[in-house]
């Protein structure tokens, strides 16, 4: 190859990249001030964003966390798990974040002070020499004010991953601490992405590049790439031999300079986003993943000659948008070119088929929207208790439960499009899955008892299980960066995920179910309820023997399937792993309540007790053994959920032995003896 | 004949023992004993826990507790199958409103048979191979043996010695076999130690066995049991006069060590290895080339897949094994398990392991599960149907 400045930039690069190096190193101030020698000095105020220009940017591609995804998607995470919330309230304005982002990207020296990194352990602050004595639990700390201890932050993240690399081993302040580090790397990364377009590369230094690139060639890539083979020519080794004696180490000196910054521009540039999808679709037998490019691999990629026209395009226009902050119609129409030329580029891989039903997903918000629909129609049905003869409430709550649960089913749809997946892959999404359900199920007992027990609980768990997800959404969003991730490589299976853990989670929902009707009997009886009603108790009893039969089903089925799925994936149909343990404990408690009550063991307070410890033991299995941190099952984020779990066991304790110790109320009736539908003899 | 039949499965014993209070009480100990064995992997790991719990006939200090016993799993599993077959299935009086409820007790039955078949007559293990590396034997993943075999000649025929024979036994003394002409004995010191040179001063037990100044240092049996290395002392004598004096040439046997133990005998050269148990497979897998396939950008496996050639007598086929995937022939199976080296860099050379399994019911809970879906399915939908005549019968009273 005659390229001479091609070769050894390649041959550079490769020795710099081969090189240990950190993002910190990278973008630690002393880099910083070297590679912007010429920044575009940010304004020092700005404007906000239209809803034009926010439409156009949530829609932008970009390949993060294994897929491909809007960058509203990715904002918002990013946002998320920073701020612990997705808005961030300025003094006239609430930002979204996409708006968010797009201040770190085109405004940094704003951005830095915004107020908008949580820090929910004052101890992590302190650890690394903050005084936090003026702030309260819940301030947010703005990027500004953390930047003098961020030194000490890395080097404490450091020190506690070299000498403790399992996460496991971490406490809780070091896996804070670590948190917050990854945090500020990622805002760093959000900060110095539009750098490289804010620089300018010395390529007017000599009459030579002057004659490539003009007077004025503009900062960034962009020119590099548009001439790219005159470049080629220029630095060809005949050609600067050519050149005479006198010009000749003029031209190499300023072709090394430019060589020099390109390499250091580059490398930082390869910490970057991948926005740029291959311009070339290679058919493998293999189908493997198409990995998409950054800015700094488009260069290279064109320095080798590769196919870069499109992504050269999109890259010029995204290079240009620092400098359109004050037009914002022009900023507009490049953003929409970035953005139409890589879903373009994007499609002909086909990906990035879902990204405007992701936008639209996560702009409904469909599971915030069923929480305050469930919440709305609990009260009204709570209301309805005291108007018993009013049938009106019992409407409203009807037409509530069935709008939540919808839009519970439509989000849960969505996801299932979007990911290309069966509904529940993730702990995240076991929440709504077996919200979804157990409403679902309740509507069922409504339907046929029709006395507004079912449908009271039934708005009561569509609340509680969407105000869970809405809290474990930043779990998630902490550990995967996605309520979307990717998937290990032994779960990659929508055949077993769409058998083995829908059913498995459905006899969750159904053990759930019965025993939020239990709690009800337990506390009617605690507080005479409808004493002198015996059907309603006994309502309630065939409510939950029912519920535990059709969840019993699922669970054992679920269970057996997850076996056969076990020895399909490991070779062992059952290996006493924690989670597999769980499921069998749910089995087992299931069949004892069964078995007990047809051999006339327990009567329906018996029954009732018994269900509610099935709660707890399906509680045991869906979160407790993740905190165990052993088996192969321990795939969910379940920092913090210890608390919520112990308090949960207690509680339910406490129902227990209300329902155990309690003395009169109506409704516990006789066991059969023999019983009727008992399938043994008597004995 | 018919009357002692009739008085035999009437008789309070069998009535006891297939009654609906025993298979809850048994249920009740199952689930007990699978809270706390679950609880107990946090500080023994899978493998002892699973030892402890579930196939023990008797649960000795469970989670710690002092001087409490509990039934084992082992115990429970059998008296509920028991249950089971009397109660569930044999004195059933089957009719239709029974007829779901006996099909998933022969469901179940089919499952814990299952269960007990694996346990009896199943083998696993697993093979490690690189890239062209090939092999027709698996290694096990936890049992141990001694191997004994004479250097240089052309066949080797092992002699080996399953764990379950020195294990635990001070020593053990196997006289001479065919083939293998020598007292062969053993002493066992440790389930999990490390080999220590004794340095000046150090004080040590009186009993520790010392040889060419090292000695086996017992260490705390790892949770992990693959990281747990026994030791043992070895010696070899031909004649029983001169025992006392072989003791003199012994040496120690230690799972971790990377050479046999060899020893001259009448010019003839002796190897003696302690290793993990291998099994020989009616075939041989060569590995033609290995691949893991990262998500985008990110370093998480999206899958990781081995391309083999099967080499049987007078033939071989092509192979590919992945995820959810595996190779299934003459009663063994070959699952993509893992791969290697860990801390590998791009372009490295890596390996790819295999679990191996050797399970003569492989397929039992498949249909196991059809018969309790089917069985289920059955009792709970005419239990449903019923609530629903029930329920309706109410809403029309209450509407007259």
């Amino acid at each position: 190859m005659k390229l001479h400045l091609q070769s050894l930039l390649i041959t550079t690069l490769i020795l710099l990249l081969a090189a240990p190096t950190t993002t910190g190193a990278l973008f630690g101030q002393d880099d910083q001030s070297a590679i912007t020698n010429e920044p575009i000095s940010a304004k020092e105020s700005r404007e906000p964003w239209s809803e034009e220009i926010i439409d156009t940017v949530s829609q932008w591609p970009i390949q993060h966390g294994g897929r491909v995804k809007p960058f509203q998607t990715f904002a918002g995470f990013l946002m998320l798990k920073a701020n612990g919330r997705r808005s961030l309230q300025l003094e006239n304005e609430k930002l979204g974040p996409v708006a968010w982002a797009l201040d770190f990207m085109y405004y940094p020296e704003i951005a830095k002070q915004y107020r908008c990194i949580h820090v929910p352990n004052a101890e992590v602050l302190t650890g690394i020499g903050f005084d936090t004595t003026d702030f309260r639990r819940s301030d947010r700390y703005s990027f500004s004010q953390l930047e003098p201890v961020l030194p000490a932050l890395f080097e404490s993240a450091r020190k506690t991953t070299q000498a403790k690399p399992e996460a496991k081993e971490w406490t809780l302040v070091e896996r804070q601490t670590i948190q917050l580090m990854q945090d500020i790397r990622e805002l760093e990364v959000l900060i110095y992405s539009m750098d490289s377009a804010r620089y300018s590369f010395g390529l007017n230094t000599i009459d030579e590049l002057i004659a490539i690139f003009g007077e004025n060639p503009g900062p960034g890539y962009s020119p590099i790439l548009a001439h790219i083979d005159e470049m080629a020519e220029l630095t060809d080794r005949d050609n600067l031999m050519a050149l005479s004696e006198e010009r000749r180490p003029i031209v190499i000196e300023a072709l090394r300079s430019l060589q020099e910054d390109l390499i250091r521009s580059l490398e930082i540039s390869s910490m970057g986003y991948s926005w740029f999808p291959p311009e070339e679709v290679v058919v493998t037998e293999e189908n493997l993943p198409v990995v998409w490019t950054t800015s700094s691999e488009v260069i290279q990629e064109a320095l080798v000659m590769k196919e870069t026209v499109q992504r050269a395009e999109a890259l010029r226009s995204l290079e240009q948008l620092p400098y359109l902050i004050n037009d914002r119609a022009e900023f507009l129409v490049q953003a929409t070119i970035f953005g139409t030329t890589l879903r373009n580029l994007a499609a002909i891989h086909d990906s990035g088929k879902h990204l405007s039903t992701e936008v639209a997903f996560y702009n409904m918000d469909y599971f915030l929207k069923a929480l305050v629909i469930f919440l709305l129609g609990f009260i009204v049905s709570c209301l309805g208790w005291l108007v018993p003869q009013s049938k009106t409430p019992k409407k409203i709550t009807w037409a509530m439960s069935l709008v939540g649960v919808g839009l519970l089913i439509t989000g849960v749809t969505i996801r299932c499009i979007i990911q290309g997946r069966p509904p529940v892959t993730t702990l995240y999404e076991t929440i709504l899955f077996i919200t979804g359900c157990c409403v679902l199920t309740a509507l069922v007992l409504e339907y046929y008892d029709r006395r507004n027990i079912a449908l009271t609980v039934s708005t009561f768990l569509g609340a509680l299980g969407c105000f869970l997800s809405n809290r474990y959404e930043l779990k998630e969003a902490v550990t995967a960066g996605d309520t979307m991730p990717s998937l290990v490589a032994v779960l990659d299976t929508n055949f077993w995920l769409s058998t083995h853990v829908t059913t498995v989670t459905l006899g969750y929902a159904a053990g759930l179910l019965a025993a939020a009707i239990s709690h009800v009997w337990i506390f009617s009886k605690l507080f005479g309820v409808k004493k002198s009603d015996p059907g309603y108790y006994k309502s309630l009893t065939r409510m939950v023997y029912g519920t535990i039969c059709f969840g019993l089903f699922f669970s054992i089925v679920g269970t057996i399937l997850g076996g056969i799925w076990a020895n399909y994936s490991w070779g062992r149909f059952w290996g006493w792993d924690p989670k597999e343990n769980g499921a069998l404990m749910i089995c087992l408690a299931e069949l004892i309540i069964l078995h007990l009550r047809m051999g006339g063991y327990i009567r329906d307070r018996g029954v009732h007790i018994l269900s509610v410890g099935n709660a707890m033991i399906i509680a045991f299995s869906w979160w407790g053994v993740n905190l165990l941190g052993v088996g192969l099952h321990s795939y969910g984020f379940t920092d913090g959920v210890f608390k919520l779990l112990a308090g949960f066991f207690a509680l339910e304790l406490i129902v227990m032995g209300i329902g155990l110790f309690q003395v009169g109320g109506g409704g516990d009736t006789k066991p059969p003896s023999p019983p009727p539908e008992s399938p043994l003899p008597s004995s | 004949m018919s009357s002692s039949k009739s008085s035999f499965w009437d008789s309070e014993f069998i009535k006891t023992f297939g009654s609906l209070g025993l298979a809850a009480a048994m249920m009740t100990l199952l689930l007990i004993l699978t809270f706390l064995g679950t609880m107990d992997q946090t500080n023994m790991g899978i493998y002892q826990a699973q030892k402890k719990y579930f196939e023990s006939l008797i649960v000795k200090e469970p989670w710690g507790a002092p001087f409490l016993l509990l039934p084992g799993g082992m115990t429970c599993m059998i008296i509920f199958t028991l249950n089971l077959l009397i109660g569930g299935i044999l004195r059933l009086r089957l009719n239709k409103n029974n007829l779901g409820v006996f099909v998933i007790h022969v469901g179940i039955a089919l499952m814990m048979s299952a269960g007990l078949v694996k346990l009896m007559a199943g083998q696993e293990g697993y093979l490690r191979l690189w890239e062209n590396q090939k092999s027709s034997e698996y290694i096990s993943h936890h049992e141990w043996e001694v191997s004994v075999f004479e250097a240089e000649t052309g066949n080797v025929t092992e002699k080996t010695l399953h764990e379950e024979f020195w294990r635990g036994s001070d020593f053990l003394t196997v006289p001479p076999t065919a083939g293998l002409p020598l007292h062969l004995n053993l002493q066992f010191l440790y389930g999990n130690c490390r080999p220590q040179m004794v340095t000046a001063g150090e004080k040590l037990p009186e009993d520790t066995i010392i040889i060419d100044d090292w000695y086996l240092k017992p260490e705390v049996m790892d949770p992990e049991n693959e990281r747990n290395m026994p030791g043992l002392v070895v010696w070899v004598h031909k004649d029983a006069e001169d025992k006392e004096a072989a003791k003199e040439n012994k040496s120690f046997l230690w799972g971790g060590q990377n050479y046999p133990w060899t020893i001259q005998i009448d010019g003839k050269t002796w190897v003696v290895a302690l290793r993990k148990v291998r099994h020989s497979m009616p075939f041989t897998i060569q590995l033609d080339n290995f691949e893991k396939v990262d998500y985008p950008g990110i370093t998480m496996a999206k899958e990781f897949r081995s391309d083999v050639t099967q080499i049987s007598e007078g033939s071989q086929r092509n192979v590919r094994i992945e995820m959810n995937d595996p190779l299934r022939d003459q009663g063994l199976i070959l699952f993509q398990s893992s791969w290697g080296p860990p801390d590998a860099k791009p372009g490295d050379e890596l390996f790819s392991v295999f679990a191996v399994v050797h399970n003569p019911s492989d397929h039992w809970p498949l249909y196991s599960c059809i018969i309790i879906a089917l069985g289920m399915g059955l009792a709970f939908v005419q239990k449903f149907l019923a609530y629903g005549r029930r329920q309706s019968k109410r809403l029309q009273k209450e509407a007259s």
